[in-house]
């Protein structure tokens, strides 16, 4: 029984006695310091520090948790398939459920750990004020049973792809199913209800199928720590949601073992996806084509960003997006604005992460793949031939901004709110924070691309944390010189300071540029 | 075209390459030949300009690495010993590539990537996936990129490692190709034997210093400081033994496996009088030869083994 999990105990040492994990645990200890020395230099303008404090801390550790785990979990078992090391295993005596346990369980464990770690330092939070100490104790519960199953889910997906993007593709799919159908279902659940007491006057009974609806929207991760960080929240932290998501984890990790022998009998033979780029050219438009002039913009808009295929798919899906919004601006719906503003911040979001997404895949590839020395060995600049990847990659991106534009002008909603940025008082002050706030979203694609050439996996969840932290650390900046200066006023005081934050953030992404290339180059050496 | 002074290139404490001298002319097939981690590879990168040394100059072309690096790549193909493919590409998708990155546009450019898949005996596989070729089809793709340019002065590292008997060959048939189209190629390989087939010269590498470094037949010479000679007689072996330990010219007398193995004494090179001598006491010779030295019992005794 002790030799099954050989692989368990090695992993576990090579954790402990590796630096990086250790840092990576004191980097998040320091982010937590920094949240709460944020939330302490707030309070004389906002209540209940505590909870704000918590609350930025569990929802940072959720979105964490799954963007990262996407590449940390899934590619447990692929990246042994990848590297023919899986019948070596085998061949060593190590057996099926050793090899789940030594590579899934270590990184679950490492998983596990940065929530521990965080445990006595969130307890804070209840000394501040606003929260309470089950409230605390029901999060870590929750995110506990999140990460099992998380680290189940993408065990399974491992085991039966061939290869780690179909096991991350895989994996994507699922968490959407996991966050989407929970909150649509409670959505459909709050409006029926809301429906009948309009219609009929009376609370409808609880019968099995609304109780079915109801369930599943509480076995999301999300529902649950928005009904837990509710005020005078009372019930068990063993929650529907964490003895669904730890029960569908352990049920994944018994798939994986039922199934390790048949996925992985046979090499990795899977052809290689190339998406919607086809390889005939009878239908020209998702066909590669011939070469164009510059060939490392030719090779990451097909390659990277998808090519035409995927730019119609971004155009559908933006486009779609910006109709929806219009469609409820027009609403005479009280909650119009509201959702409105969800679908707005979404569109946004989903344009970041979807910049930063091609353009670390951008340099990840050539990392992965080992042709950076090819390249470097080209005629050309290494700044010409990253920027150029670049500019492909960014290609096939181009529509998500583009109409994120029109969208902006078409909306009178939108039109509305900039005039008035333009015209009101303190309209210098709002064009500062504006600037800002595009910085910060232009941050995340910078250290994307630049974690990309260090990190196997998770590049862009880093960079999404590295960019809260930087927030965080910026803005506590801000409030301490608006304490030092006592107050907001003079009016130019608060221009002054974001235009400082954003020199502060232009600084950043330069050093980010500077730094790839240099990285750039140190790999094509090796 | 190809000039090195004093390269020298350090990690640390560790000295990879210890200024090495070498001049390669036009034409010229160059072994290098060391065990693992002795600077090879290092020697190679700094001469691709790949990576900069420490101390020394080199030239390529007349070219210094350190003021035209753009234009060496231009006039340098290099191979490294593993170098990664695009999955996602076919054959002639990934060489298209790469020959517009060395600005072979128009309709020319499909041409010379068929002409150099058929160089590399690889036409049959331009539609197939590169992640579907075998291993020494990758390698002989990845030598079909380096050629695409048509460079003067080729760096291949290792290239025929891990390839099956047939590719080998195959391979080595290739650099005789491209000694005879006036390349100058530095090639370095384990394999010993097949170097001396194709290099027109060699240098030995051990520990980052250039220990030997001429003409194959120079090496072989250096090597050979004691001829051996091979002898077999048909009858009486150890008495024809005991003649030749007397004889003036030989130093050692050995028989092994039904030979005799005569070592002759230092600077020693006309022995006529050895087989006059057998003849005329009545021995019938059955065999009678100089042992060869080939490349690898010169590596052995030119070198001593160690590693860094």
């Amino acid at each position: 029984m002790f030799g099954a999990f050989a692989l368990l105990e090695r992993s576990l040492r090579v954790d402990a006695r590796a630096l990086s994990p250790h840092l990576t645990r004191m980097g998040l200890l320091g982010a937590i310091y920094f949240s709460l020395c944020y939330s302490l230099t707030t309070s004389f303008m906002f209540g209940a520090p505590g909870l704000r404090f918590f609350q930025g801390i569990a929802y940072l550790d959720m979105t964490f948790m799954t963007l990262l785990g996407i590449g940390f979990f899934s590619t447990s078992i692929t990246e042994e398939k990848e590297e023919d090391t899986l019948g070596l295993m085998l061949m060593a005596g190590i057996s099926p459920l050793g090899i789940i346990a030594g590579k899934s369980g270590g990184r679950l464990w490492q998983s596990l750990l940065l929530i521990a770690v965080q445990y006595p330092f969130v307890l804070l939070a209840v000394t501040m004020g606003g929260v309470m100490h089950t409230q605390v104790w029901s999060v870590t519960v929750a995110l506990f049973a999140y990460m099992v199953f998380l680290a189940g889910f993408g065990l399974l997906c491992s085991t039966l792809a061939s290869r780690s993007q179909t096991a991350s593709a895989w994996m994507v799919l699922g968490l959407l199913i996991y966050f989407v159908v929970p909150s649509f279902a409670a959505t459909w659940a709050m409006s029926h209800a809301t429906w009948i007491i309009n219609q009929r006057g009376i609370t409808p009974p609880p019968t099995l199928w609304w109780r079915l609806i109801e369930g599943i929207g509480d076995i999301c991760v999300f529902h649950q720590m928005g009904k837990i960080l509710s005020t005078g929240f009372h019930e068990t932290a063993f929650s529907i949601q964490v003895i669904t998501n730890a029960l569908t984890g352990v049920f994944c990790v018994v798939l994986s073992w039922l199934f390790f022998g048949v996925a992985t009998r046979s090499p990795t033979t899977e052809i290689v996806s190339r998406g919607l780029v086809t390889r005939s050219r009878l239908i020209p438009l998702f066909s590669a084509g011939r070469t164009w002039i510059n060939p490392f913009v030719w090779k990451d808009f097909y390659f990277v960003s998808g090519g035409a295929g995927m730019l119609l798919i971004r155009i559908a899906y933006y486009g779609g997006l910006s109709l929806l919004a219009l469609a409820i601006e027009n609403k005479n719906d009280p909650n119009a604005m509201s959702w409105f503003g969800s679908i707005f911040l979404l569109f946004w979001v989903s344009v970041t992460i979807d910049a930063a997404r091609v353009l670390s895949r951008s340099m990840q590839d050539e990392v992965r793949g080992q042709t950076l020395a090819s390249l470097m060995m080209l005629p050309r600049s290494a700044n010409g031939i990253v920027y150029s990847k670049f500019a492909g990659a960014m290609l096939g991106w181009l529509p998500d901004p583009v109409i994120g534009l029109i969208f902006m002008v078409v909306s009178p909603a939108m039109r509305e709110g900039i005039e008035q940025m333009f015209n009101e008082q303190n309209g210098v002050d709002s064009i500062a924070v504006f600037a800002m706030l595009i910085l910060y979203f232009a941050l995340i694609p910078h250290f994307a691309a630049f974690f990309a050439l260090y990190v196997r996996w998770g590049a862009v969840a880093l960079a999404i944390g590295m960019t809260i932290g930087t927030y965080f650390v910026l803005m506590m900046g801000i409030n301490i010189c608006i304490l030092v200066t006592g107050g907001m006023r003079p009016i130019s005081t608060p221009s002054l300071l974001f235009a400082g934050v954003s020199v502060a953030l232009l600084c950043i992404c330069l050093a980010c540029h500077i730094g790839l290339l240099l990285r750039v180059q140190a790999l094509g050496a090796k | 075209m190809i000039e090195t002074r004093q390269l020298t290139k350090r990690y640390g404490h560790l000295i990879a390459v210890n200024e090495i001298n070498l001049s390669l002319k036009e034409g010229d097939v160059f072994g290098f030949i060391g065990p693992n981690g002795s600077g090879k590879t290092t020697t190679m990168r700094m001469i691709a300009t790949l990576l900069a040394p420490d101390y020394g100059e080199a030239y390529v072309c007349g070219k210094s690495i350190y003021n035209d690096p753009r234009e060496i790549r231009r006039l340098v193909g290099y191979m490294p010993d593993f170098f990664g493919v695009y999955d996602d590409m076919t054959v002639i998708e990934y060489l298209e590539f790469f020959a517009s990155a060395y600005r072979i546009n128009g309709p020319g450019r499909r041409k010379v990537c068929e002409e150099k898949l058929e160089l590399v005996d690889m036409a049959f596989k331009r539609d197939a996936m590169v992640n579907q070729l075998s291993r020494g089809q990758t390698q002989r793709i990845g030598l079909a990129r380096t050629l695409l340019h048509e460079p003067q002065v080729l760096l291949l590292d290792e290239p025929a490692s891990g390839l099956d008997p047939r590719a080998r060959i195959e391979i080595r048939n290739l650099l005789k190709k491209l000694g005879e189209l006036k390349k100058t190629v530095i090639v370095s390989s384990h394999i010993l034997p097949e170097l001396a087939d194709v290099c027109t010269r060699v240098g030995m590498i051990e520990k980052g210093n250039l220990i030997v470094d001429g003409y194959v037949d120079e090496v072989m010479r250096k090597a050979r400081q004691q001829i051996m000679l091979q002898i077999r007689v048909k009858e009486n072996m150890e008495k024809a033994a005991a003649l030749l330990q007397k004889h003036d010219l030989v130093s050692n007398v050995d028989i092994v496996k039904g030979t005799i193995d005569a070592t002759l004494k230092a600077d020693t090179f006309d022995y006529s009088s050895i087989p006059t001598l057998l003849i005329s006491e009545g021995f019938q010779l059955t065999l009678f030869r100089e042992e060869e030295v080939n490349l690898e019992t010169a590596f052995m005794s030119l070198t001593k083994g160690l590693v860094q």
